[in-house]
């Protein structure tokens, strides 16, 4: 039989018992072999056989995670762990080597008996052996790319140092001139140097989320009168019955007498909208009824939604990557090192040749680009991973340097600074009794309307033996005390509304909203705080829309704006960040210079944005600013101390003054140096 | 001074020891996840499963 591994990613994982009740899923599930956690990247690897991935994945939601299927990741997966793996053997090797070469060294430089000199120095030599030909390998590998592409990376000069320093110290040691081997200075750089490769390679696998190739919101399976069918297979004519929470893969037409869907996918809409039988509905909503018969009429690769998958695989493509200021800047710091050894050599060659080719040599040694080697990356990768303690999960690395430089920002209204969901904002008049009926005519509903007043309500309720009959799209009926009750939805423009007859005669009207979520109003204010200007984007009318900007005291309002109208809007307004959660926010959150979603996005914006809130509500996006600025701030004063390291110890080194004891001292202190700075300053 | 070659011989010896296990340990996948079994040992052993 054959057993397929898949990887699972598993948002939720917290304790003990979660990783039990994962790993034990061969025991429950008989085409489930084998389960195994990686915490660290919140991954489940499975052994299987007989079984379609998402199957297992259904089955993991049903335990109460939330999971998804990393198709195309598991070979990543191997493979990072094969290179983890092989860079910490070549740490403990060069840790080894290093700390025993350094105690080989001690008696050379505090003058043992002659005769043990010549031992300490070749064992020096020996152990520095595995060092340059196993431990380095990957940065051989690196140069000699940079050199065949013609350009220069951080790896070129680090190996020019090692194997300079590894030359020089050997000559010299055959000549027998123990005073200068640089054996001890050059084997802890590279152990340090790897050491920090390492802990930036973990964080990033661990704290950088990957990206998922995505069904954006839509299942791929729907159930139609002949089995389950995948979305890329259906054709015009073709009849589904689709489940309530499902995604209208294609624009169709209803065959339900009645039915509820919510556009806010795709208009941004807040309230739900009824159908009627024979009505066309377009691709994208979501049914919020109970089971609905449609009959498709287009392909799914015709449909609108497929086309914003289109669009926004564009923009991605067409979005220029960022150069990072640290990049052009070590470029001419090499330049530099190299063009000034050169010169001095050539310069002093005349003087004295074996002095000046010494002295060029210990400046390419102890010439240490740290900063920009390890202080760098290291600074935006414990910046991601401090957002994420924040509950900010960063997409993007370069996200910092971007966020510093926004002017605008742009909120989506309709489940991104509001909860987008009904609640009861009024019941004119306030009467407990008649507050009663209504909830025993809705005790069994599953309507929105319905979670709202229980929500609201519940401590009102007992029960009053009302048996409610739906009156199908349009709401509930039932008698009381001979009185027959009423409570139908109320179709107005700006306001969502539902009102009780008592035998046909208005006697309550209760209003709805989309109340503002409880931190939106409070981090609107922390933002305009920084300078910034502030813009409310809704599918909504602008009578709601208005509401809203005033609650949370936005000055800018755009209403009734399509998807790509917000694209435009947001593109007029760069540098914008853009917060929002729903389908129709993607082209936007794209476009943006950042975008943001928020917990409970759809995937698809979720993965056209920079970052993700873990936490609902939008209170976190300040973080952002104070991070960004963090990072920067460590950037620079990284690369102040490497550059004052750099100009003395290349003064010292070209006047002669660097012999193997100060290099053995001056590196190491350099390169932690950059190591503390990072981590203290990026909070 | 002749212990020295005894001695640096021998302390060679115990850190290329540690070296190999280290080498070992990490081959056989032992640090590939430092958080999963870190709370893994909270769990009952296996076989005692007692459904609640």
């Amino acid at each position: 039989m054959e057993q397929n591994k898949y990887l699972i990613h598993v948002n939720g994982i917290t304790c003990a018992s979660c990783i039990q009740k994962l790993e034990d899923l061969s025991n429950y599930n008989h085409n489930i072999k084998s389960a195994h956690v990686y915490l660290g990247q919140s991954v489940v690897e499975i052994s299987a056989n007989n079984t379609h991935p998402k199957e297992i994945v259904q089955y993991i939601t049903r335990l109460g995670f939330k999971a998804e299927y990393l198709e195309n990741k598991a070979e990543l997966f191997e493979a990072n762990k094969k290179s983890n793996r092989e860079h910490l053997g070549r740490i403990g090797v060069a840790g080894f080597c290093a700390g025993n070469i350094m105690l080989s060294t001690i008696p050379l430089y505090s003058g043992v008996d002659p005769q043990y000199r010549a031992m300490f120095a070749y064992l020096g030599f020996i152990l520095f052996l595995p060092v340059v030909f196993y431990s380095a390998q990957d940065f051989y590998k690196n140069a000699w790319r940079a050199i065949k592409l013609k350009s220069l990376n951080i790896d070129l000069p680090i190996t020019v140092a090692l194997l300079s320093g590894f030359l020089f110290s050997t000559w010299n040691l055959f000549n027998s001139e123990f005073d200068y081997l640089y054996y001890d200075s050059t084997a802890s750089f590279l152990f340090l140097i790897l050491s920090a490769r390492y802990l930036l390679a973990k964080l990033q696998q661990n704290f950088i989320a990957t990206y998922s190739d995505t069904d954006f919101g839509l299942n791929s399976f729907y159930n139609s009168d002949s089995g389950s069918k995948l979305k890329e297979l259906l054709v015009a004519g073709d009849f589904l019955i689709l489940q309530k929470g499902q995604t209208l893969p294609a624009k169709a037409k209803i065959l339900s007498p009645s039915s509820e869907w919510s556009l806010s996918l795709i208009s941004g809409e807040s309230y739900p909208k009824d159908y009627q039988e024979g009505m066309i509905i377009e691709s994208g909503a979501i049914l919020i009824s109970d089971q609905c018969e449609i009959e498709i009429l287009e392909r799914y690769k015709d449909s609108r939604i497929h086309n914003f998958q289109v669009k926004l695989d564009d923009i991605k493509k067409t979005k220029s990557d960022f150069v990072h200021f640290t990049d052009r800047f070590s470029h001419y710091f090499i330049f530099t090192v190299f063009m000034v050894a050169i010169g001095f050599g050539a310069f002093y060659a005349q003087k004295d040749s074996f002095q000046a080719f010494q002295r060029s040599l210990a400046l390419l040694i102890v010439a240490c680009p740290c900063a920009l080697a390890l202080g760098t990356p290291l600074a935006y990768v414990l910046g991601v991973y401090r957002a994420k303690q924040q509950g900010i999960l960063i997409y993007k690395k370069d996200i910092f340097d971007r966020v510093l430089q926004i002017k605008n920002i742009f909120f989506d209204k309709t489940g991104t600074i509001t909860q987008g969901q009904l609640s009861v904002q009024q019941v004119i008049p306030y009467d407990v009794e008649l507050i009663n009926v209504i909830l025993n005519l809705e005790k069994v509903s599953q309507h929105p309307i319905a979670f709202a007043l229980r929500k609201k309500y519940l401590s009102h309720y007992c029960d009053l033996g009302i048996t409610a009959r739906e009156i199908a799209g349009v709401g509930l009926q039932g008698e009381w005390k001979g009185n027959s009750y009423r409570f139908l939805k109320n179709i107005e423009a700006d306001r969502m509304s539902s009102v009780l007859y008592k035998n046909n005669e208005p006697v309550l009207v209760c209003y709805f909203e989309d109340a503002l979520r409880a931190d939106s109003r409070k981090e609107i204010e922390k933002l305009s705080m920084l300078k910034k200007d502030i813009f409310l984007l809704t599918g909504d009318v602008s009578a709601v829309a208005s509401e809203t900007a005033q609650l949370c005291n936005i000055r800018n309002v755009f209403s009734d704006q399509t998807p790509e109208m917000k694209k435009e809007l947001v593109e007029k307004y760069q540098p914008a960040l853009m917060v929002g959660d729903g389908l129709n926010d993607a082209l936007a959150l794209q476009a943006a210079h950042v975008g943001v979603s928020v917990q409970s996005s759809v995937q698809m914006s979720a993965d056209s944005s920079d970052a993700y809130l873990l936490q609902s509500g939008v209170g976190q996006i300040s973080i952002l600013w104070r991070i960004s600025q963090s990072v920067r701030s460590t950037v620079y004063t990284n690369l102040g101390i490497s550059l004052i390291y750099n100009i003395l110890a290349g003064y010292f080194a070209l006047t002669g003054y660097i012999n193997p004891l100060v290099a053995a001292v001056l590196m190491p202190i350099s390169s932690i140096a950059i190591l503390l700075n990072t981590l203290r300053g990026v909070r | 001074m002749n212990i020295l070659i005894i001695l640096v011989p021998l302390a060679l010896l115990l850190g290329f020891i540690f070296l190999f296990y280290f080498l070992w340990a990490n081959r056989s996948g032992q640090f590939d996840d430092l958080d999963t079994p870190a709370l893994k040992m909270l769990n009952e052993d296996e076989g005692e499963q007692h459904e609640r």
